[in-house]
């Protein structure tokens, strides 16, 4: 376990925005979203003041090494007297997730109040009954998710699950390398850049990008359109036309190892604050929007405590900052407005569309629909066979 | 005629008391009266004699029991199937037929707004989705309750003009969507007739399920409790009479307790008790059911309906312009909602269903804002407005859907819980009321028994 505070890399994209942000946030607060203190009551909800919390690497706003500015753990630590044990292990979906089955699902006292699992994994946590629902008297803030992900069709109304960060799995590459712009998928499967092309370790977005250059949509996947998708990709790891990569995809197109590759949108735009030729692009065909999504594990122990920290980072003030440091889209409503109103830093940010798509680029963004389990989990197989 | 011989004297024995008088000869009638009195005395003797009082009694309350038994058991089993039908069958069926308005409106609103989108250029992709989505839900609910209704004719009947209908109001929209891709005249109409159909078809069908199986619950709730009161009555009397026989047997033979009889009153006890108990619990957790769940369910799914009638009316307006009657037809839609909305305020009884319906109030004046500015102009709207439509209004629109269904959610859970308990209580009913009284017979039996062999 990690342990509190979570320190990182100091990022100066980053750096510039926190001690304005924070004042700025206050004043933009009701623009669009709100922000409900009401306590509710906790009785039968376990602790209030503990919280162990299993999240991805590099995944919140940290305290700034000279102390200025304090991350949110430090500042709910203040506000709320809310202490977070936070573990930042969770490492993908597949082998990272037995680390969710093990020490939250299959044990009777979870060692996490909560977790953030991709939305397809949350999906299935909730259809197997493992997640206790959000206590909605602790969480007022509730009411600032957008209703964008309220429409899931496996926790309509989120009341499993909250969105933590959205990410769109499209296209990053070195204009430079490539000698020309990128603007579609099938870019990726071009021959003259063979063996320079990175392809990401998760099927649900390589499959998904495969089938929406085949003409298929992985929101609504048939089993033709999927293993159409997967023999797309099978050929194209096979003839070495793709290297699969994980989350060191930027550290690789940094390098000059990739021109271009599968890429999230908020390591990107991490990468961009060093790298601002580097580019990113939903392309043509569309991309894949997808989500982590915080659920309570069953039985845990400090349910209230977990209701606390919900709704203490959907209160677009604190969201923002965890926005601006992790470059990922916000499910809370409000935060362009704060950022917006944070200064031209923050108005840079709130103008970004990839942190902010419009209605057009929402209008590309696919997020996959799900196949029936047995099939998942063969295509699942099947593709991490082709993975090394 | 009975004859009565003495039996002949030895010749030796000795004579005790000396040899009465012999008998005066008496009249034949008055011999016959007194040998007529003499045949009847033994018989009276057994009804006052404790082995004969132990026989009658333990008869007669053996009958009494087996009464019971079969009263009891008939019951039980009319109480407890009642309320397992209810909660296999009827209140799914409830439940079905709102959510089944709620994909129809759904499907509607949706619809409309595809093809609003449609009118200015690209039709809305995730607005199409939730449409398509919404009628395979509207088709497998259709479906489902179809088999929850039984053999109700009415419904049935309903529910096949439901799939029909679906059928053809698929047809329309598509056919809708097609005039628009292709820019023809045509879309509007198309879209129209689709509506229509949902309003006045499907939802007088789907008015029908629901009211049959309102009909239905209110019967099954029913069931069960006249006879159910005539059992009671027989396991007082049943434990009336093993009172007198323990009473009886107290006072014959000085014994405290006859174990077996003991046993038999403990358990007819224990009947009555529980079916007072069960029959309380059922009432009490069918009331609730109905009280807390079902009409916080109706409330939301009026709520919901009327939500979605304003949203298909918005785009048509939008599309086509507003006239004084759909002003007015948005003017009710927007004051049913508000009326649902405080009706679900009052009827809330969490802190989270409080919670979720402020959330609620929260999301529906962000939609109401978001449209508001979009409703002044009285012809049909420029691209920019629909587009504006698109991105704030159907966006505050679906927040504000989907936190109705998250309250419908929680109100199914408070209508399956009670429904639930009413059917946990009376699990094991039947078997009581059927073990019980028959073990109270042998018991009687083997109590009146064992007293007769004392006297042996």
């Amino acid at each position: 376990m990690t342990g509190h505070p979570v320190t990182r890399r100091s990022l100066s994209r980053r750096n510039f925005l926190k001690g304005g942000l924070g004042l700025g946030a206050l004043g933009a607060l009701g623009l669009t979203g709100c922000s409900l203190t009401g306590a509710g009551n906790a009785s039968d909800l376990g602790g209030t003041t503990q919280l162990r919390m299993l999240n991805w690497v590099d995944y919140i706003d940290v305290t700034s090494e000279d102390g200025s500015s304090l991350g949110t753990l430090d500042r709910m630590r203040s506000e709320l007297g809310l202490q977070v044990a936070y573990d930042e292990s969770y490492t993908d979906s597949y082998d990272g997730f037995q680390i969710i089955l093990d020490r939250a699902v299959n044990v009777e006292n979870p060692e996490f109040d909560l977790v953030v699992p991709v939305n397809w994994r949350a999906a299935q946590m909730i259809e197997s009954d493992w997640v206790e629902p959000i206590p909605l008297e602790l969480v007022r803030n509730h009411v600032n998710l957008d209703p964008a992900f309220m429409t899931n069709s496996w926790d309509r109304g989120s009341r499993y699950q909250m969105p933590w960060q959205a990410g769109i799995t499209g296209i990053a590459y070195d204009p430079k390398l490539t000698g020309r712009a990128l603007t579609s998928i099938n870019d990726l499967f071009d021959p003259k850049f063979k063996g320079r092309v990175g392809l990401l370790g998760e099927m649900r977005e390589a499959v998904g990008l495969a089938m929406l250059a085949n003409g298929d949509d992985p929101s609504r996947p048939t089993l033709a359109g999927a293993e159409a998708g997967l023999n797309r990709v099978r050929e194209a790891i096979q003839t070495g036309q793709v290297k699969v990569v994980s989350d060191d995809f930027d550290e690789r197109l940094d390098s000059g190892e990739l021109v271009a590759t599968m890429a999230w949108s908020g390591d990107t735009a991490v990468l961009q604050g060093t790298r601002p030729d580097i580019e990113f692009v939903i392309p043509a065909e569309g991309a894949i929007q997808w989500f982590d999504a915080m659920v309570i594990p069953k039985r845990a122990a400090n349910i209230a405590a977990a209701g606390r920290f919900m709704n203490f980072v959907y209160d677009p003030a604190n969201a923002a900052l965890i926005t601006a440091y992790v470059g990922y889209i916000s499910p809370v409503l409000g935060v362009q407005d704060v950022l917006r109103a944070s200064g031209p830093d923050g108005a840079a940010l709130a103008g970004s569309p990839v942190l902010f798509p419009d209605a057009a680029a929402r209008n590309r963004l696919f997020t996959w629909g799900g196949l029936d389990a047995e099939t998942e989990t063969r295509l699942d197989d099947e593709f991490l066979r082709l993975v090394p | 005629m009975v004859t009565i011989t003495s039996p002949p004297r030895p010749p030796h024995a000795p004579v005790a008391n000396p040899a009465p008088a012999a008998p005066v000869a008496r009249p034949a009638r008055a011999r016959a009266r007194e040998l007529v009195q003499r045949d009847a005395e033994p018989r009276r003797w057994s009804r006052s004699n404790s082995p004969g009082w132990y026989r009658v009694w333990a008869v007669l309350t053996a009958a009494t029991l087996a009464v019971l038994c079969a009263v009891g058991s008939a019951a039980a089993i009319r109480s407890a199937g009642a309320t397992s039908l209810i909660q296999t069958d009827t209140a799914p069926a409830l439940l079905g037929s709102q959510d089944l308005f709620g994909s129809v409106s759904e499907a509607n609103a949706a619809a409309t707004a595809v093809v609003l989108s449609g009118a200015i250029g690209a039709e809305d992709r995730s607005r199409r989705s939730l449409y398509v989505q919404a009628l395979n839900r509207a088709s497998g609910q259709t479906e489902e309750l179809s088999t929850l209704v039984g053999e109700d004719t009415e419904s049935r009947d309903a529910l096949k003009q439901i799939a029909v209908a679906l059928t053809t109001y698929s047809g329309h929209m598509e056919a809708s969507r097609r005039e628009n891709a292709l820019r023809g005249n045509q879309a509007e109409a198309e879209l129209r007739t689709a509506l229509n159909l949902a309003s006045k078809d499907m939802a007088g069908a789907v008015d029908t399920v629901t009211d049959r199986s309102q009909d239905r619950f209110v019967e099954q709730r029913q069931q069960g409790r006249i006879i159910t009161l005539v059992a009671a009555g027989c396991a007082v009397v049943a434990l009336a009479a093993l009172l007198r026989l323990q009473a009886g047997t107290l006072a014959r033979s000085n014994r405290i307790v006859n174990l077996p009889m003991a046993v038999a009153t403990v358990l007819v006890a224990i009947e009555l008790v529980m079916l007072g108990y069960a029959g309380v619990v059922r009432s009490t957790a069918l009331g609730r059911a109905e009280t807390d769940g079902y009409r916080a369910i109706q409330a939301t799914a009026l709520l919901q309906r009327s939500a979605f009638e304003l949203q298909s009316q918005l785009s048509l307006d939008l599309l086509s312009g507003q006239t004084e009657t759909s002003e007015t037809r948005r003017l009710q839609l927007t004051g049913s909602v508000n009326s649902n909305l405080a009706a679900l305020s009052s009827i809330a009884d969490s802190d989270r269903e409080r919670a979720a319906i402020t959330e609620l109030g929260i999301r529906w004046d962000r939609y109401q804002k978001a449209t508001a500015p979009l409703v002044e102009g009285k012809g049909a709207a420029t691209p920019a407005t629909i587009s504006e439509f698109q991105s704030s209004g159907l966006s505050a629109f679906n927040g504000f859907n989907t936190t109705i269904e998250s309250v419908l959610l929680d109100n199914r859970s408070q209508f399956t819980s009670g429904v639930d308990d009413a059917a946990r209580a009376m699990r094991w009913l039947p078997w009581l009321a059927v073990i019980a009284p028959l073990v109270g017979i042998v018991g009687v039996l083997v109590g009146a028994q064992r007293r007769l062999g004392d006297y042996k």
